[in-house]
């Protein structure tokens, strides 16, 4: 191993000598590059750089991740979940049902709802609850209460007496019979006492009426007067003596009180009766109990329940006829699941049907047997205990409880009446799951809202594709080259976007319909307006630095300058604002749904909320879910956008 | 500033040329709007278009005119053919009557009735509600973008950003909805349908008033907020601020004398712009909360096919957009003489 010394001069002309070991030395092929070592750091790009800025903004990262599960509920859940508008009529309960997860009675999200019904003494539910009694889980104690609407289940208040528009001799408002009457023999007198119509009473106006003793004595009718037509309130009686002094006969037939609209008066006049007394002074026990029995010394009396006074007094067009009264109510839960999908009993199935049953081999049934039977009580047994159920999850016939034959010529026709559960009815092999419940048509609220939202983001992104071509094509001309193309450019652009979008997309929709693409065309009419805008800026912003100057003066094309060196450096705040443009489409096709010009045939957020408006204050669920969602869409979509403005565009942070 | 004023107003009113013209056209695309109602009225309504020489009345079949519309015999037992003229025809009759104050007459809404009159008889309830949601949310709005921008960084300015955030991405008429579901449907505090009329108690007008106006406030709020509090932060941190500080001001002081007056100069033209922008109204507030206002106006005229009000009511809209725009323009120039027309951006 030998040293090498090499020796130079150096400036003051001193000899130097440097001896260098041959070992450190390396022999290279004189072709061979050598090259800079790679650099320790990553490189970065823009667009890079851009991602790892908003991966640090948290808020922007939770509003992606909500944007993207959202959008992944829309691509799938209309997809997956198989309820389907049901198309039989025969059980038209599957409208309104509750958001349901959890079994029935758990108390929460679970399908049932809490329904306050007037409670009615003589039956054991509430009236129009009378016969799904399996559907209620529990009831509260009976709660007195005071009715502010006319009710035909209470106590006390006022009879109302309404005159009906379609009676003919519509001027009768109730009349009360006593049948023949010996008024010789028992003198009659009476008494009633007529009240003010309170002013939230909102069946009509008081009406101007008149109280009348009518009788007939063999050909001829005999009325006098308790009351003359007016329109006064108070208490008027009739002395046995002026009653004599009417009826100049003694035996009457047909004896009525009538209490009477004036003739001629408008049919919304009504009378509110607190007191309508009939008696005698004869003492006669037999007579003044009959006569009792019409009168109604209380409006309670005579209208609670189903007595016969209140029969008598249901002379008026409507049953329900108290006011002001007190009432009972019971508080229960009720299963809607099981109103409309579980077990109905007393359904008739024609014998086509249970043979299309059999021959798919859900049930067995011997019915050619019965057939052949003398169709007595022992064969009518065997018949039911033939049944026998071989595919639970199908068979929609859970029990045979009866035949019934109707024969014609010689010529029978059998049919079965059965216990069918109503969801294998209906095509479904298990209970249905509706997490959000059902609206008006039955539909669930669940699918339809993300399938809404599948509608409302497909048209948002295919306006946002057009507007932000044609805006980044239009805005890229009219910044780059300025001067009167600008000019000329900008003033279009300004006429155009001073008309209201509103304006254009009434216009377009009541000349070519409501339909998908009509919506997305009108959008984009003035939409592109807004991304021109921001890439014009942009140009201008970038058009005028050194190196589009530097790469100018090499000779670089214009196409080259717009392409390469301009608009890499533009596209992120345009991206950004066209990205935003997605929820503000989603909003002008929302609103244009509420003013009733909304999509037809599709269902979107807009058409689903407008319809369920009507809804809000019997059930509110059908417009919450959908709003929610709407909001967390729009919410989540502001937050990300921002996230992406921030992150293409440090400087603009902070500045909402 | 004169010569930039006489521009911005006749640039204004040439766009309002173009924009109505165009809308003309577009409506006349429409299929032509028939007179709903008897027999008479509907006579009634073709006379009187074509007094505004919208249509062409003969009293003959007269060949040559293509397909007659409508046939009627009036009272006198005289037959009335009327033909649509041409498009640019009813143009030129349509501007003369704009020209001279005449919008035509609605032909379903009130049959007959003048548009303008029609406008003006819903105008004031629509401005009512609207100037009592700007005297709560301009303080309210501005209040709280200070507040914000003067504990920049703070927990009170995240959760009002926040707030802000949430209530201007939630569109309006969920915002509408949900209020009504609260106040009206569940509590039973406020009325759930606009139910002001004559000889309404006090109590009940007031609270009518509520849910309008809350509902029209919410998004005016958070959209002053998040101007003013962007522009004051803006303000505070430029360098006329610290040279203030050094000069001996307090910080208050600065804030007063300095930032609030600078940072008003975008904030006041904006807001009121977007004061006048109010006298449209909200269609959507008003035909969920029943008020007969403008908005509401608008809808029924679109369901109705009432073209001339509809006409009338676009125009409308469009010159209320034009005039916000102009007097912010304006306002923007006189206030800051940097801002002119064409320099803005």
């Amino acid at each position: 191993m030998e040293n090498k010394d090499f020796t130079y001069f150096d400036s003051l002309g001193t000899e130097h000598t440097v001896s260098i070991d041959e070992k450190d030395l390396k022999i290279v092929p004189k072709e061979k590059q050598i090259h800079d070592r790679k650099m320790q750091t990553k490189p970065t790009t823009f667009f890079k750089d851009a991602i790892r800025r908003f991966s640090k903004n948290k808020s922007s990262i939770a509003g992606a991740i909500v944007l993207g599960v959202l959008i992944l509920g829309a691509i799938i859940l209309p997809a997956t979940i198989p309820y389907g508008v049901s198309s039989n009529d025969n059980f038209p309960t599957e409208t309104f049902l509750e958001p349901k997860l959890f079994a029935a009675g758990t108390g929460w999200w679970d399908g049932t709802t809490t329904i306050t019904r007037v409670y009615n003494t003589d039956a054991d539910m509430p009236a129009e609850y009378e016969d799904k009694g399996d559907s209620i889980l529990s009831m509260s104690e009976p709660v007195e209460g005071t009715s502010n609407a006319v009710n035909k289940y209470a106590k006390g208040g006022n009879m109302v007496l309404t005159a009906n528009s379609e009676d003919t001799d519509s001027s009768v408002l109730t009349s009360v019979s006593l049948g023949s009457y010996d008024l010789a023999a028992n003198p009659l007198s009476f008494t009633a006492e007529t009240s003010e119509i309170p002013e939230d009473y909102a069946g009509g106006v008081q009406g101007e009426y008149g109280i009348f003793l009518v009788a007939s004595n063999g050909d001829d009718t005999i009325e006098v007067p308790v009351k003359d037509y007016s329109y006064e309130v108070g208490t008027y009686s009739i002395s046995a003596e002026d009653v004599a002094k009417g009826f100049a006969v003694n035996t009457l037939t047909d004896l009525h009180i009538e209490f009477r609209l004036k003739a001629n008066a408008s049919y919304d006049g009504a009378l509110f009766v607190k007191k309508a007394v009939l008696s005698t002074t004869s003492g006669n026990a037999t007579v003044a109990a009959a006569l009792t029995k019409v009168s109604c010394t209380d409006a309670n009396q005579s209208l609670y329940a189903k007595s016969e006074v209140a029969s008598q007094w249901r002379g008026s067009p409507h049953d329900a006829n108290l006011y002001g009264a007190s009432i009972k109510y019971v508080t229960f839960v009720f299963d809607t699941y099981n109103n409309a999908y579980g077990l109905q009993k007393g359904y008739t199935v024609a014998e086509s049907d249970l043979t299309n049953y059999i021959n798919k081999g859900w049930m067995s049934l011997d019915i050619a047997a019965f057939k052949a039977s003398d169709r007595g009580d022992a064969a009518r047994k065997a018949l039911i205990d033939s049944f026998t159920i071989l595919d639970d999850a199908n068979c929609p016939i859970r029990a045979i409880e009866d035949f019934s034959v109707t024969g014609r010529k010689g010529v029978y026709y059998f049919s079965y009446i059965c216990t069918v559960s109503k969801y294998r009815m209906l095509g479904y092999t298990s209970m249905p799951l509706h997490l959000f419940g059902t609206d008006s048509l039955g539909r669930d609220l669940l699918k339809l809202s993300f399938a809404g939202l599948r509608t409302s983001l497909l048209m948002g992104v295919a306006t946002m594709l057009i507007t932000f071509s044609f805006g980044l094509v239009w805005g890229a001309i009219a910044g780059y080259f300025g001067g009167w193309t600008d000019i000329l450019m900008e003033r279009f652009t300004e006429i155009l976007g001073s008309l209201p979008w509103i304006v254009i997309m009434t216009i377009f929709i009541i000349k070519w319909g409501s339909n998908f693409g009509v919506f997305v065309m009108a959008l984009c009419i003035t939409g592109w307006i807004g991304t021109a805008g921001v890439t014009r800026t942009q140009f201008y912003r970038f058009k005028d630095r050194e190196y589009v100057f530097a790469a100018r003066t090499l000779g670089a094309s214009d196409m080259r300058l717009i392409f390469r060196h301009i608009l890499p450096n533009a596209i992120g705040t345009i991206i950004t604002s066209s990205v935003l443009m997605i929820p503000s489409v989603i909003f002008s096709e929302a609103t244009i749904s509420y003013l009733g010009l909304g999509l037809t045939g599709l269902s979107s957020f807009g058409v689903t909320l407008s319809e369920n408006q009507k809804y809000l204050g019997t059930h509110p669920v059908l417009i919450i879910f959908p709003s929610a969602i709407m909001a967390l869409m729009m919410i989540s979509f502001n937050l990300f956008g921002n996230g992406l403005r921030d992150a293409f565009n440090p400087s603009l942070k902070g500045e909402d | 500033m004169v010569k930039y004023t006489i521009k911005r107003l006749l640039l204004a009113v040439v766009t309002t040329f173009i924009i109505l013209t165009a809308t003309f056209f577009l409506m006349k695309m429409l299929p032509f709007s028939k007179a709903v109602g008897q027999e008479a009225m509907r006579l009634t309504y073709y006379l009187d278009q074509t007094n505004k020489g919208f249509v062409l009345d003969f009293t003959s079949e007269q060949s040559g005119y293509g397909t007659m519309l409508e046939h009627f015999r009036d009272a006198s037992g005289v037959d009335h053919y009327f033909y649509v003229r041409p498009a640019w025809q009813q143009y030129i009759s349509w501007l003369n009557g704009v020209v001279h104050g005449d919008w035509g007459t609605s032909s379903s809404i009130m049959l007959g009735v003048d548009v303008v009159k029609i406008i003006g008889s819903r105008l004031p309830l629509t401005i009512k509600i609207n100037i009592w949601s700007v005297l709560i949310s301009v303080p309210a709005g501005l209040g709280l973008g200070i507040w914000a921008a003067l504990k920049k960084n703070t927990m009170t300015d995240h959760i009002i950003s926040t707030l802000v955030m949430i209530f201007i991405s939630i569109p309006s008429f969920i915002i509408i909805t949900f209020l009504m579901k609260w106040l009206a449907y569940d509590t039973g505090w406020l009325p759930s349908q606009w139910s002001v009329a004559k000889g309404t108690s006090f109590g009940v007008a007031v609270r009518s008033y509520v849910i309008p106006v809350m509902a029209l406030s919410f998004g005016s709020i958070c959209g002053y907020t998040r101007f003013t509090r962007a522009e004051l932060t803006e303000v505070m941190s430029s360098d006329y601020l610290l040279l203030a500080r050094t000069k001996g001001l307090t910080k208050n002081q600065t804030i007063v004398r300095h930032a609030l007056r600078n940072a008003m100069v975008p904030i006041l033209p904006s807001i009121l712009s977007e004061v006048i922008g109010l006298l449209s109204g909200s269609m959507i507030l008003e035909s969920l909360y029943g008020i007969s206002g403008i908005g509401s106006l608008y809808i029924l005229a679109v369901n109705s096919n009432d073209y001339n009000v509809l006409m009338a009511d676009m125009a409308f809209y469009t010159i209320i957009g034009l005039v916000a725009g102009v007097f912010l323009d304006l306002s923007y120039g006189f206030i800051d003489p940097r801002i002119r027309m064409g320099a803005k951006k």
